[in-house]
């Protein structure tokens, strides 16, 4: 049941969930996007401050790495055996130094190379089979930068293949005086452990990039890299750039003081975004939810809302269809509903009462008025029956004096007596007639098939003496039709139309009255033709009123009642009655009936 | 072929009707006797033999009744009821002769045992011709119900 609510797009059962859910969802989705944006920046906030966090502690590490660095490279070129021979580079000498800067075997995998320069940049001796990873420009610079600063440098990434080097270089003074550079190639090697510890420090999707200030080689503690796609160098806040493998990261660089070392730490953005877009996900799994909810709670109350109000439709167009019957139950509500519904009950019951009120009233009129036509009926038709009384004695009088007392009057006066007795007779006629019309117009016909031949037949019959006295030509056509009428009724009106036919002929003229039918859709026309006087057409509707006449009773005898008979007649049996015709040369009258479908039937 | 004489009543309180009716059977030839009354109450005292009509030679028991539907004081429906209550009377051939043809006048004479219902004709040629068939019919051709012995 409560899906014929949804019958119709337009109601309001389906628009107003529709409606709600729609600004709700609205409502969820603006509010989504503000919580959302402010997640995403809480997000990036703390990425950010985490990475310069991890940044700076990587800086720091290599800072006292650097420091470290660079006491071994002092203290290596402050010891004995070097100093010794730079001051004095014999072969006793040489071979104590070589001895003293071969790697012991616990670094040996960190050591590439080392040698002493001279302040000239002149090769005195290199111990270690990592050459050909020390590279000449570098170490002239490394050269040049000890002897001018008179200090420990170290130099910038190098990179060879798959290997990453840096050198360490520290001045070997004789007197205070800068005589040679020592300086150490360490391999850039990290063990599993370390790595994992740097994982664990930095995070993960985080990735640690060390490389030379002045632009060059980048590694990532394990290998060469490429370096990011900007100058970082100058940058001191986070930096935002695309990384092809990455995809979009958000970096910090810092520069690794006492070396021409930048640390950079790169962060993938959609890491750094992970807690806000995990918060984006919760949030639509929730807003979803919600939506299912709020949908299914608001069509429920809906639902509530519009049955009453469906229930409430439905009997308001019970009403307009005219049923009154139809009181509306929406339970014990005491809202808005619950007052429309107690209202529209209330209004039903007045027109209901007012519509039987009214109905009784005319039922009572209608009895009162049919009462009335009866009686008056009666009345009228009493009142014709006596009124025969005084006819019947002003004619039998009359007739009884011409035939008892002729012998006393004279001719005048056996006129006059022949006269009252004409005009009693005469008055008489028309009483009859008048209640033969006023039977026709008042009897309820039962209507049924009615053979016309037959009736035709009957017809002929009644006005046998008029056709012998006119010896008149009367041509029925054999096959006439059935139809729906009423037989007696039938017969008189066409005695009638027969009789006329007859009658409203010159007297010199041979009557030929023909009757003929034909057929139309769904009714029979039946035609009553004769050869007599016309009709002219001003006449031709006035005829059929109740005595009308247009020809005097000398000429044409009759009461003028007979044709009125008919169109009542036909009236009562659904037909109806017409004529055509042509003054001088005849009439043809016709009577048209609903044709009986069965042949034969009738 | 008369058996005898006929003896109608005439019940009709129309004075011209009365005398139309008696010159009509005069001038039919019938022999016989017209009595009228001209109310109900008349007919039932003259059917009865109560004053004034004890006297039966003078007010004999009629073998025909021409009845009039409306009539002063008891109707002739009332008179044709109460004779068919009568044990003498029951049978007795009443003709009703009324000016009225109304359907519920006719069904209900008939209903109540009237033998012949006629409506008056204005003409008299034809009120003539009536009175002469219904006096033919019903005296010289019709058994009548055979006469009880009191």
């Amino acid at each position: 049941m409560p899906l014929r609510f949804l019958r119709s797009a337009k109601s309001l059962a389906v628009t107003l969930p529709l409606k709600i859910g729609g600004l709700v969802l609205l409502g969820v989705l603006i509010g989504a996007f503000v919580i959302y944006g402010s997640v995403r920046d809480a997000a990036m906030r703390q990425s950010v401050q985490r990475l310069g966090d991890v940044t700076n502690e990587l800086r720091g590490m290599l800072d006292a790495n650097g420091v470290q660095n660079r006491k071994i490279v002092r203290s290596v070129a402050d010891s004995a055996p070097v100093v010794a021979f730079v001051r004095a580079p014999d072969a006793a000498r040489r071979d104590a130094v070589a001895k003293a800067l071969a790697p012991t075997p616990d670094v040996a995998a960190a050591i590439a190379l080392r040698e002493i320069r001279s302040a000239a940049d002149s090769v005195l001796i290199q111990v270690g089979n990592g050459r050909q990873s020390a590279d000449p420009a570098i170490d002239a610079a490394l050269v040049h930068d000890v002897v001018a600063n008179n200090g420990e440098v170290i130099g910038p990434i190098h990179v060879i293949g798959d290997s990453v080097f840096y050198a360490a270089a520290a001045p070997v003074r004789v007197h205070g005086k800068v005589h040679a550079v020592y300086i150490e190639w360490r391999r850039i090697t990290s063990t599993p452990e370390a790595r994992q510890q740097l994982n664990a420090l930095i995070g993960n999707g985080a990735n640690l990039l060390l490389g030379s200030t002045q632009g060059g080689a980048w590694t990532d503690l394990e290998r060469a890299v490429a370096g990011p796609p900007v100058a970082v160098d100058t940058a001191t806040g986070p930096i935002r750039y695309d990384r092809r493998e990455t995809g979009s990261v958000v970096a910090m660089a810092r520069h690794v003081p006492g070396t021409p070392w930048t640390v950079l730490v790169e962060f993938s953005r959609a890491e750094s975004l992970a807690p806000a877009t995990r918060f984006l996900g919760r949030l639509g799994i929730i807003t979803a939810i919600l939506l299912v909810v709020l949908l299914t709670g608001t069509w429920m109350s809906s639902r509530t809302l519009m049955r009453p109000l469906a229930d409430l439709t439905h009997a308001a167009e019970a009403v307009a269809h005219g049923q009154f019957d139809g009181a509306v139950s929406v339970g014990d509500r005491q809202d808005e509903i619950g007052r429309l519904a107690v209202a529209f009950t209330t209004m039903v019951t007045h027109v209901r009462e007012s519509q039987e009120e009214l109905e009784r009233r005319v039922a009572e009129r209608t009895r009162e008025l049919k009462e009335r036509n009866e009686e008056l009926e009666a009345f009228g038709y009493s009142l014709a029956h006596d009124l025969r009384a005084p006819l019947r004695a002003m004619q039998g009088f009359s007739q009884a004096l011409l035939e008892d007392h002729s012998s006393q009057l004279d001719p005048t006066g056996r006129h006059y007596a022949e006269l009252v007795s004409e005009g009693a007779q005469t008055m008489d006629r028309m009483i009859l007639d008048l209640l033969n019309y006023s039977r026709v117009a008042r009897t309820d016909l039962d209507n049924g098939p009615v053979d016309l031949g037959q009736a035709v037949t009957d017809a002929t019959r009644q006005v046998k003496g008029d056709l012998a006295a006119r010896r008149a030509h009367l041509t029925v056509d054999p096959m006439l039709p059935g139809a729906v009428g009423h037989p007696a009724t039938l017969v008189q009106v066409f005695a009638n139309l027969i009789g006329n036919a007859v009658k409203f002929v010159p007297a010199d003229r041979i009557p030929e009255v023909r009757v003929r039918a034909n057929r139309h859709n769904g009714t029979v026309r039946v035609w009553v033709e004769d050869n007599g006087i016309g009709i002219e057409p001003q006449f031709q509707q006035k005829i059929f009123g109740v005595f009308e006449r247009l020809h005097g009773v000398d000429e044409y005898a009759g009461t003028g009642i007979g044709l009125a008979i008919v169109r009542k007649a036909m009236e009562k049996m659904g037909g109806t009655v017409g004529v055509e015709s042509t003054v001088g040369a005849g009439s043809r009258f016709w009577i048209e009936l609903p044709r009986m479908e069965a042949p034969g039937a009738a | 072929m008369p058996r005898d004489n006929a003896v109608i009543l005439l019940v009709e309180d129309d004075a011209n009707d009365v005398l139309l009716i008696q010159r009509a059977f005069a001038k039919s030839g019938a022999a016989g006797a017209i009595h009228s009354v001209s109310d109900g109450d008349a007919a039932v005292a003259y059917l009865q033999g109560e004053a004034p009509y004890a006297d039966r030679t003078r007010h004999p028991l009629p073998n025909l009744v021409l009845l009039d539907i409306k009539l002063p004081r008891r109707s002739g429906l009332d008179v044709l009821q109460w004779m068919r209550a009568q044990v003498s009377l029951q049978r007795l051939p009443t003709v009703m002769l009324t000016s009225s043809r109304d359907g519920g006048d006719v069904n209900r004479a008939y209903d109540l045992g009237a033998n012949s219902y006629l409506v008056k004709p204005v003409s008299f040629d034809a009120l003539q011709e009536l009175i002469h068939l219904v006096s033919r019919y019903w005296n010289d051709w019709n058994e009548g119900p055979p006469a009880r012995v009191v």
